[in-house]
């Protein structure tokens, strides 16, 4: 016969339970609220990037015709 | 041999989920969540009354467990450390709904107590159901002596009460139950 206590911590197990779908989605949402700014400060930086690059490219493609002209 | 192997992989596969949620790597996320949440569920089940509360509890719980992962040190088992970030939160959702009273505060502790034999043949289930009709001060004791395993000095920290009240809420507790299956007629 076992002592209230000890019964309790053996069932332990019986007593599992799956929560309600929404508690996942809840989850989820909250997750990507976290995430999103993080997201888009890489984007932003990504598309500072990008300008540059082409900065870059046109500088230099302006360069190389003003030298090939003279 | 084998059984080395066995707990080798089980340690690889825990050390490679861990990196994954390291990551934010939400296949990993809902995995683990698949793997955990009816245990953590029931775990919640039992501090907070309401399935509602229980499972706000649990999508708090569980995304501490998320956004705090690399505070997890990899000393003690993995399922420990979340089980206690639940507990928290739970606790923490108790004294935000009111604060916890403990009745019967700083009662006459007997040093041996009676021993309470289950002669009845009753289900967890059952069981569960007495213990929601505990007072919140006697359930949360007796959740954390009894399934949580912590000591009376912890349990004191933990809610900030005296090592004497922590006894005599859990010796009230059995009490109750004891009275509250008498009724039942078990």
């Amino acid at each position: 016969m076992p002592d209230l206590f000890d019964f309790f911590k053996e069932n332990e197990d019986k007593l599992h339970e799956r929560p309600s779908e929404k508690v996942w989605q809840k989850l989820e949402q909250k997750l990507e609220r976290t995430r999103r700014p993080k997201r888009r400060g890489i984007q932003f930086l990504q598309h500072w990037v990008v300008a540059l690059l082409l900065l870059i490219l046109i500088i230099a493609a302006v360069l190389v015709w003003h030298f090939s002209r003279q | 041999m084998e059984k080395a192997s066995a707990e080798q992989w089980f340690r690889m596969a825990t050390d490679e989920l861990i990196l994954r949620l390291r990551e934010q790597d939400r296949a990993a996320q809902k995995w683990l969540y698949e793997r955990y949440s009816p245990l953590m569920f029931s775990v919640c089940k039992r501090y907070l009354r309401s399935r509602e509360d229980a499972e706000e509890a649990l999508v708090g719980g569980f995304f501490r467990v998320f956004s705090q992962i690399d505070t997890y040190s990899g000393a003690g088992s993995f399922e420990g450390w979340v089980r206690r970030i639940m507990v928290n939160e739970c606790l923490m959702a108790l004294r935000k709904n009111q604060p916890l009273i403990f009745p019967g505060d700083e009662a006459e502790v007997p040093d041996h107590p009676d021993s309470f034999n289950i002669e009845a043949d009753i289900s967890a289930r059952e069981i569960l159901e007495l213990l929601d009709h505990l007072p919140p001060g006697y359930r949360t004791v007796f959740n954390l002596y009894v399934l949580e395993g912590f000591k009376h000095i912890e349990i004191a920290e933990t809610l900030g009460i005296s090592i004497n009240t922590s006894k005599s809420q859990l010796i009230l507790a059995k009490e109750k139950l004891r009275n509250l299956m008498r009724l039942k007629g078990y």
